[in-house]
């Protein structure tokens, strides 16, 4: 008898054995105690779940000749002849080769007839996914009224490629990923029963890689076993799938912290020739950063990470070499190498340019820069004090922090002032015309907005302002001019501007007539105010709109 | 060919051989690994020990029937898919199907493999699946990778994986030596060049132009320094002549930029790939920024990426030259 991988060695044969699919086996049971068996059932789930398996398990359940709880005995006949696979009565098909309008139809005429010697035929349709859209559309009929004596069972890691029309029919049974520690649990029951002995650390590891299926686990179990030791350790699992140890990663770590270059080439050196994974190294590496932040921004890492006491010690140790937002620099740097890894024929070199560039500190991210560069530009923005060593020519200096709300500062109005000889100056365009004009296109203003798109609107002084057009624009000119469109702007620019305002529509021409609006009337307001606060010895904020 | 003739590789061989012994050999093989590292050759090695019907030692022993009709290529039992260029599709899987039913003739196995799997379509691999997991017990299906990721989750989950290291730098030094007995100028150039892959450095070996290629290629990236716009043209001759093996003039600029950045980090020589050029690095150094060099070879592997995606070769090519110019100090 030729060897049989673990993985089919271990396939479960009742439910119980089913590692972390509780939901779906208590159903399912239930299903068989109280004979309510439906006719179609979709099994989806990422590959190692264990869904081909269920499937097999239900389909000698409910026919098994005298079940146990829900669960099949595995001993009668019918039983057996279904685990060696002799009975014409359950039928396993490959969708993927069988995909054809030609194979299902081959089904359709199959289902009529009764079971042979069993209660009900099962189908096991395995890899439904890659059905063509024929074959999907030739079972829908057979699906929904199968004759009562047929059961379905699809399966399936892709059940988005299902039609809607497939999915409405079945009973749908998501499969969960695999948690590390019920595989652990199933990896030493398994190693056990074929003598072998599994290091804990071991099993943690492997089920780490094996990413939430189980498969992928016992296969690598698999290999570890076939190297013919007696006890299966941590280091054996490493050298088994070419993955650097932890102490490794570390030291590495180490070289960054001091920055010795030397040390680092020398380290990526051993990686190549040893033959390890450099693409798995790295997103080993990014994990172990990873880990790092974690111990320095949590005070009690160990609740979070899975790793040695030894390793806890080591980690804190380490992230007291960098601050947080060079750990997330580096994660970024190394998240981008692990992308270009793979398209690269030469993935040592680009690690080393990487490691060299995270030793040089040259991963300051660009982002990183455009959010600092944003915040200097707010705090431009929303008030240096005016010192008072600056001296205001038209004003009293203002000691408090000057803040604008929407538009204009007092800063800017002050040197408009002085420097003013010409009106053009004055003529501030206003800020939140931008923002209007796109309000207009959202709120479906077309006609406004198509008319005065390219136009700016300035201040007349207070409480008027002026929409200029091209000159030559007296066909828009007439239409913005129309009281109801006046109006809207006027109301518009109420609304941002806290204040009421008359709107004017004018060509560029009519700007360089306007008379010179004198800001005095509010100056004297103004200063009135500065005074009164001045005696209350009330801090005054002016807020100019 | 035995596994005997295969450099390196020994934790691999002897776990596969340890497996033959022990009657423990998996039904689904993935041997993973660039191109030219000895996959195919290892493939074959382990069928041949796989089909002989002593299975003494874990090889083939090279007398009994299956052995012998192994040696000259005549043995039914086993069956190779190679397409050479083309994708493998679903066709050539269902070959395989029909053919996997049928009991071995001579051997107690029959031994399926599987070239370039990566190459499979979508379809073909699907195809694949349910024979991959629960083949006739007399079968062994190994499939040979250079791309894992190219190939689905679900077939990566149904096989035994293994990776073939790449070879010491010694290691190919020797391979080297031992081939071309009259002694070859740049074998320790080579194989670092190689990076450890047996097949490329014997390649490398044997093609002149190479070198050639090598000189002219180091010479454009410096000519790039302190030149004006209008040389990046000029420069763009070389690329296009070269279009067919743009790869590799791609890999001899980014060692170039390797060893400049080492050589600039390091200031020793040791470590460098392009060591019988040392003295045009050394000399070189000065003229570039680490950071600079940095970006150039961010550069460089991007155009590469572009190509492989059809951008436009004469547009990409100009960019990567202004680009790299722009990095001069």
């Amino acid at each position: 008898m030729s060897y049989i991988a673990l993985y089919r060695k271990w396939r479960p044969l009742v439910f119980e054995d089913v590692v972390e699919q509780q939901h779906v086996v208590k159903t399912l049971k239930n299903s068989i105690v109280k004979d309510r068996i439906a006719h179609a059932y979709l099994f989806c789930g990422t590959r190692g779940t264990g869904k081909t398996t269920m499937a097999k398990i239900f389909a000698r359940a409910i026919n098994c000749l005298n079940p146990n709880d829900g669960d099949p005995c595995n001993e009668c006949e019918i039983c057996r002849e279904i685990l060696s696979g002799s009975i014409l009565d359950v039928i396993e098909i490959d969708a993927a080769s069988n995909n054809s309008v030609d194979n299902i139809r081959e089904i359709r005429d199959e289902v009529i007839y009764a079971p042979s010697r069993s209660k009900y035929k099962v189908y096991i349709i395995d890899e439904v996914h890659m059905l063509s859209t024929g074959a999907f559309n030739a079972l829908l009929k057979t699906l929904e009224e199968p004759p009562a004596h047929v059961v379905f069972i699809l399966a399936t890691t892709e059940p988005h490629k299902l039609p809607a029309t497939i999915l409405s029919r079945c009973q749908r049974f998501d499969f969960r990923r695999i948690t590390t520690d019920s595989m652990v649990g199933r990896l030493e029951r398994i190693s056990q029963e074929s003598g072998v002995n599994l290091k804990k650390d071991a099993a943690r590891r492997i089920a780490g890689m094996a990413d939430g299926a189980l498969r992928d686990a016992i296969s690598i179990l698999d290999q570890c076993i076939s190297l013919g030791k007696k006890e299966i350790e941590y280091n054996d699992v490493l050298s088994v799938t070419g993955i650097a140890n932890e102490t490794f990663v570390s030291g590495l770590v180490d070289a960054l912290v001091i920055k010795d270059v030397n040390k680092i080439l020398g380290l990526i050196d051993r990686l190549n020739s040893e033959g390890k994974d450099i693409p798995h190294f790295v997103s080993d590496f990014v994990i172990y950063f990873r880990n790092l932040l974690i111990c320095s921004m949590t005070g009690n890492p160990e609740e979070i990470l899975e790793v040695s006491e030894e390793m806890l010690k080591l980690m804190k140790n380490q992230c007291s070499g960098f601050s947080k937002e060079e750990i997330m620099g580096i994660i970024k740097e190394l998240s981008s190498l692990e992308a270009a890894l793979k398209w690269s024929a030469h993935p040592r070199v680009l690690l080393e340019v990487s490691l060299l560039k995270l030793c040089e500190g040259y991963y300051v991210d660009e982002n990183d820069l455009k959010q600092r560069l944003s915040a200097l530009e707010k705090k431009v923005e929303n008030g240096i004090p005016v010192s008072k060593q600056i001296p205001s020519p038209v004003r009293e200096p203002v000691t408090e922090p000057v803040r604008a709300a929407a538009a204009k500062t007092s800063e800017v109005k002050t040197p408009a002032a002085t420097h003013s000889g010409k009106q053009k100056a004055n003529v501030e365009s206003i800020a939140v015309w931008d923002d209007m004009l796109k309000f207009f296109k959202e709120n479906g203003k077309m006609v406004l907005y198509t008319n005065l798109m390219g136009t700016r609107a300035v201040e007349l002084g207070d409480r008027k302002i002026g929409i200029v057009l091209d000159e030559n624009a007296g066909f828009r000119k007439l239409i913005v001019s129309k009281p109801e469109n006046i109006e809207f702007l006027e109301a518009e620019f109420r609304k941002r501007l806290g204040r009421e305002v008359k709107v004017k529509v004018m060509e560029e021409e009519d700007l360089d007539n306007q008379p010179v609006k004198n800001s005095q009337e509010t100056d004297e307001f103004l200063n009135k105010a500065k005074d009164l606060a001045s005696k209350l010895n009330v801090p005054l904020n002016i807020i100019d709109e | 060919m035995g596994f005997d003739n295969i450099i390196g590789q020994k934790e691999l061989i002897d776990s596969l051989k340890k497996s033959i012994i022990n009657n423990r050999t998996g039904h689904a093989y993935i041997l993973c690994g660039p191109q030219g590292i000895g996959k195919r050759t290892l493939a074959s090695a382990f069928a041949g020990a796989l089909l002989c019907s002593t299975g003494k030692g874990g090889e083939s022993c090279g007398t009994c029937i299956p052995c012998r009709m192994f040696e000259t290529g005549s043995i039914p039992d086993l069956f190779i898919i190679d397409t050479g260029d083309s994708g493998i599709g679903v066709n050539d899987i269902r070959k395989l199907q029909g053919d996997i039913i049928v009991k071995p003739l001579y051997s107690k196995r029959k031994v399926y493999i599987i070239a370039d799997a990566d190459k499979m379509t979508v379809q073909a691999q699907n195809c694949l699946l349910k024979t991959l997991e629960e083949p006739p017990e007399y079968a062994v299906i190994i499939l040979t990778v250079s791309n894992p990721g190219l190939l689905l989750e679900t077939i990566r989950s149904r096989t035994v994986k293994y990776t073939l290291g790449k070879n010491t730098i010694p290691e190919v030094v020797h391979f080297l030596k031992l081939k071309y007995s009259d002694g070859l100028a740049n074998a320790d150039f080579i194989s670092a060049f190689s990076g450890g892959i047996i097949g490329r450095a014997a390649e490398l070996a044997k093609s002149e132009e190479f070198f050639l290629l090598r000189d002219k290629a180091i010479d454009i990236v410096l000519k790039l320094s302190g030149t004006k716009l209008i040389d990046v043209f000029t420069a763009y001759d070389f690329f296009e002549k070269n279009k067919e093996s743009i790869d590799t003039v791609f890999d001899i600029m980014l060692l170039f930029y390797r060893d400049l950045l080492i050589a600039s980090e390091t200031g020793s020589e040791k470590m460098l790939i392009n060591s019988d050029k040392k003295d045009i690095i050394l000399d070189n150094v000065s003229l570039f920024s680490v950071p600079g060099i940095a970006k150039s070879i961010k550069t460089i592997e991007e155009t590469r990426k572009n190509i492989k995606q059809n951008v436009n070769y004469q547009l990409s090519i100009e960019v990567m030259l202004m680009k790299l110019q722009e990095e001069y100090i």
